[in-house]
């Protein structure tokens, strides 16, 4: 689904990811842990496309194929999906009007179908339902005086109308008091399919005791430093990142 | 020595404008006015941004009456509301359905000659003016069509006075094709604990000259709120002067100019602040394409007697392009002291963060930039509360983006 390899990156003239490699299959689910200023937000943007990341060289393959040549927007439309650190704020465009937009772009790109007003209603209430997620969030301007659990579930419940083959969550989990984590949590398990791949970066190990992942890497200093199974999250929150040689607390 | 002015003076003494005495006398001041002042240049403090020198250099000949038909005026005529339609500047009443009564010795103050070298031309030139009256619950849209036979001047004049505590929707919109100067005049008496809402289309040709003068008095515990929606003409000046003449008066004035490749558009407002415990807020945005350009100047005067007043101004624009530029020229003259003023203004492109978010998500980037777009414009759009006037703006505005 998802393979990087050997990825250089710079930003503003400072390499950050410095020979970085990632493979995920589909169906997996990977967590990435690192201490600040690690590149975890760095990876995350060079996968969706960001501009002013510099890649110098590496390759990002998505689904076998470059995507580094493609705009945000063309990737999004086959299947690549980013759930925002900091989800921006949008006044006087509705959430509705956004991601109905969003959609038709992926639809129309795709070849597919456009859903009109009523039929695209009809999916992202079932979608805000089955996330147990206030239709009301639907309505109101993107983001916009959203507390930041409410932007947070507003990624999710956009990742689940959108329904993307590859989903990078970065950092959902931070600044979430304990219910609004497991209610994201309750979103990524649900979303969680045999079709679907999902990389979850995170600075902390709580996100993992709601999410169980196939996979978990560490990342520091733009590179991965160690790839485990689940055990290696377990393992970090007791040691910290000390047990690389790093001086952040994983917990 | 000949000046461009002459000739329009030449044109006034040729066609002697009908009238009473006590017009014809105010006319006489007028055109002696303007023959002093002549055109602006880039000199005119009020007029440092704004170079008219098109205008200038255009021979402009006087009005000639037009042929325009009903169908033809039809697509512009806004639901819900009675209609006055002007062709050429003049009344078409065959075309109008909203009685309006000629301007009587009532209205003479209102036709004053002390003002900027424009106002002071369609003063002189002006065929006649019409007089509306709006009672509670008038929704009125005065439609200007501009159908000029060849490179002609227009100087229609409008006086609408909004009845005691009436509440009230008043629309001008400005349309044509070819090459023509509309001078316009619109003079606004909101009465004593009267809501006007004044929403002003200026859609004139992109070929077209506009001027357009709007003198505004606010009565006792009025509010007076206009939105001036400007997008065509070559070179476009709003001008809105609103005096606060009774306590608890209120101004809301907005403003949007949409300018394209090869347009000037100027947005001069000056709000007065005359008498204590006034209140106004006044916003002004622009979106300024490939080498479009866009003027503010915003002035608010508090006079020695205007205690309490509450004065906030607010512009924006947005730049599209590498080549459209924006000036802003806000302006505090505060001779009481005890108020609240404050003014800001921003200047800047599409936010690169929102852009991002947008196309992350499939829209593409043309999309996200309408939305974003969008978004900066319809705010002003919100305190419209009639939907068919409404929907009149949201179609200029994604005629505009499209």
């Amino acid at each position: 689904m998802l393979s990087v390899r050997d990825l250089h990156v710079t930003v503003g003239g400072k390499e950050i990811l410095r020979g970085l490699s990632l493979e995920v299959a589909v169906g997996e689910v990977h967590a990435i842990m690192g201490p600040n200023g690690s590149g975890k937000s760095t990876l995350s943007y060079v996968i969706a496309g960001r501009e002013g990341y510099e890649v110098t060289s590496g390759q990002i393959l998505y689904k076998g194929q470059d995507i580094l040549a493609m705009a945000p927007e063309e990737r999004a439309a086959a299947g690549v999906f980013l759930a925002f650190q900091y989800p921006v704020e949008i006044p006087g465009v509705a959430n509705t009007m956004f991601l109905k937009a969003a959609l038709n772009a992926q639809r129309r790109r795709r070849g597919e179908k456009q859903l009109d007003a009523i039929e695209f209603l009809k999916l992202a209430k079932e979608r805000a339902r089955q996330l147990h997620m206030d239709e009301k969030l639907l309505q109101r301007a993107v983001n916009v005086g959203f507390s930041g659990g409410e932007k947070k579930r507003n990624e999710i419940l956009q990742m689940a109308i959108l329904n993307p083959a590859l989903a990078i969550l970065d950092e959902t989990d931070s600044g979430l008091d304990i219910d609004a984590l497991k209610i994201v949590a309750e979103g990524v398990n649900k979303l969680r399919a045999p079709e679907r791949a999902m990389v979850l970066i995170t600075h902390y190990q709580r996100l993992l005791n709601y999410v169980v992942p196939d996979k978990v890497h560490v990342l520091a200093q733009g590179r991965m430093v160690a790839s485990g199974g689940k055990e290696l999250a377990q393992e970090l929150e007791q040691k910290g990142y000390a047990m690389f040689g790093l001086k952040e607390r994983a917990a | 020595m000949s000046t461009a002015a002459d000739r329009y003076v030449d044109a006034y003494r040729a066609e002697k404008p009908a009238g009473d005495p006590w017009l014809t006398e105010r006319r006489e001041a007028a055109i002696a006015r303007f023959a002093e002042l002549g055109f602006p240049t880039l000199r005119t403090e009020a007029w440092k941004y704004t170079n008219v020198a098109p205008l200038t250099r255009t021979a402009f000949t006087p009005a000639r009456p037009a042929q325009v038909t009903r169908e033809a005026v039809a697509p512009f005529l806004i639901d819900g509301c009675r209609h006055v339609v002007l062709t050429n500047g003049r009344l078409a009443p065959e075309l109008s359905n909203f009685a309006v009564a000629p301007l009587s010795w009532a209205e003479r103050d209102l036709i004053g000659d002390n003002i900027g070298s424009f106002a002071a031309l369609n003063t002189a030139l002006m065929p006649d003016a019409a007089v509306l009256r709006l009672a509670d619950g008038a929704m009125v849209q005065v439609l200007h069509v501009a159908a000029p036979g060849g490179t002609e001047l227009f100087n229609p004049r409008v006086i609408v006075i909004a009845d005691v505590n009436a509440s009230a929707t008043l629309v001008e919109s400005y349309v044509g094709s070819g090459v023509y100067w509309t001078n316009a005049v619109t003079t606004i008496l909101a009465g004593q604990g009267a809501q006007l809402t004044h929403v002003k289309l200026q859609d004139e040709a992109l070929q077209g000259f506009h001027t357009g003068a709007c003198r505004v008095e606010i009565a006792r515990d009025a509010h007076y709120r206009s939105l001036v929606l400007s997008s065509g003409a070559r070179l476009a000046r709003n001008e809105i002067s609103a005096a606060l003449i009774g306590e608890g008066a209120q101004c809301n004035l907005d403003g949007i100019a949409l300018v394209a490749a090869g347009q000037h558009a100027d947005a001069t407002t000056l709000l007065d602040h005359r008498v204590p415990h006034g209140t106004s807020r006044e916003c002004y945005k622009s979106v300024v394409d490939d080498d479009g350009r866009s003027v503010f100047q915003g002035s608010i005067l508090v006079g020695h007697d205007a205690q309490k007043t509450d004065a906030r101004q607010m512009h924006r624009a947005l730049l599209l392009s590498p080549q459209a530029h924006a000036d802003a020229k806000p302006e505090l003259r505060i001779f009481a002291d005890d108020v609240k003023c404050a003014h800001g203004a921003t200047v800047g492109d599409l936010d690169a963060e929102s852009l991002f978010y947008l196309r992350s998500r499939g829209v593409d980037l043309e999309t996200a930039r309408g939305l974003l777009i969008e978004a900066f414009v319809t705010e002003l759009f919100e305190p419209i509360a009639a939907p068919a006037i409404r929907a009149a703006l949201d179609a200029r505005l994604h005629r505009w983006l499209a």
